[in-house]
């Protein structure tokens, strides 16, 4: 998608038959440079934004999403991203998995988030 | 493709805005299950093995909500803060699996959402006709 990173040998999202499956978003624009300095917060509205762009994109849209994965480099940020997962998915809850890792590829990075979702028809 | 949200009635509400599985055409995206009882509160003390036995029972009801069994899972994630448990927690994915074996990855993470879990396994089953 014009306006994102290359990162790695990987596409934004790829589409298999009825589901689009989303790569993991990190908090970085179009040069790569970090968003949202040290503040979980913004990277996270940044990523989520992003999300909404790439489902977009491919013709879906959060409520067509049915698994998210969250990766936090601090798993005590949960609560404070959780108002925006409810703002961008409102009535709409998926399938979630949020884990807390080490380090993620993008030095200063605090949050990546993937996910999967139904094309619509 | 149909679209179908499962929140299993007797578990505890999820903590986040997301619900327990999803139904996306034939396969069911089961969400990361830590051994919680239905008031959220933690099952199985600091034994890691009977942590993973109260997740493999809620996510037994999981997918019994979504029309499916052990048998029909294709892939699980596995999630443990000590990689160590690794060995320990097999017997017990024996015993649940059986002769089905699932695609698997299982890795290590500094934490996990619920104070004290120390494992969190999420799965992708296929709903059978």
């Amino acid at each position: 998608m014009p306006g994102r990173p290359e990162l790695a040998h990987s596409a934004d999202a790829v589409r298999a038959g009825g589901r689009l499956f989303v790569a993991g978003i990190l908090p970085v624009d179009g040069a790569g440079h970090l968003v949202g300095g040290e503040d979980a917060v913004a990277q996270a509205e940044f990523v989520f934004d992003e999300l909404g762009r790439i489902l977009e994109a491919a013709s879906c849209s959060f409520a067509g999403v049915v698994k998210v994965s969250v990766f936090l480099t601090d798993v005590d940020d949960r609560p404070k991203i959780n108002p925006i997962r409810q703002r961008m998915f409102g009535s709409a809850r998926p399938a979630s998995t949020l884990v807390e890792v080490s380090a993620l590829a993008v030095p200063g990075a605090k949050i990546e988030v993937d996910a999967i979702a139904l094309v619509s028809a | 493709m149909k679209r179908e949200e499962i929140r299993v009635a007797g578990l505890a509400e999820p903590i986040s805005h997301f619900t327990d599985a999803v139904r996306a055409g034939d396969l069911l995206f089961v969400s990361g299950i830590v051994a919680v009882d239905g008031d959220g509160r933690l099952v199985g003390g600091d034994d890691v093995v009977a942590q993973t036995r109260h997740v493999f029972e809620n996510m037994r009801a999981v997918l019994d909500a979504g029309g499916c069994v052990f048998e029909d899972v294709v892939k699980v994630t596995i999630f443990l803060t000590d990689i160590d448990d690794r060995p320990k927690i097999n017997p017990v994915r024996q015993e649940v699996f059986g002769a089905t074996r699932p695609a698997s990855t299982l890795v290590e993470v500094p934490r996990l959402a619920v104070e004290g879990a120390k494992v969190e396994i999420e799965c992708v089953a296929l709903v059978p006709r």
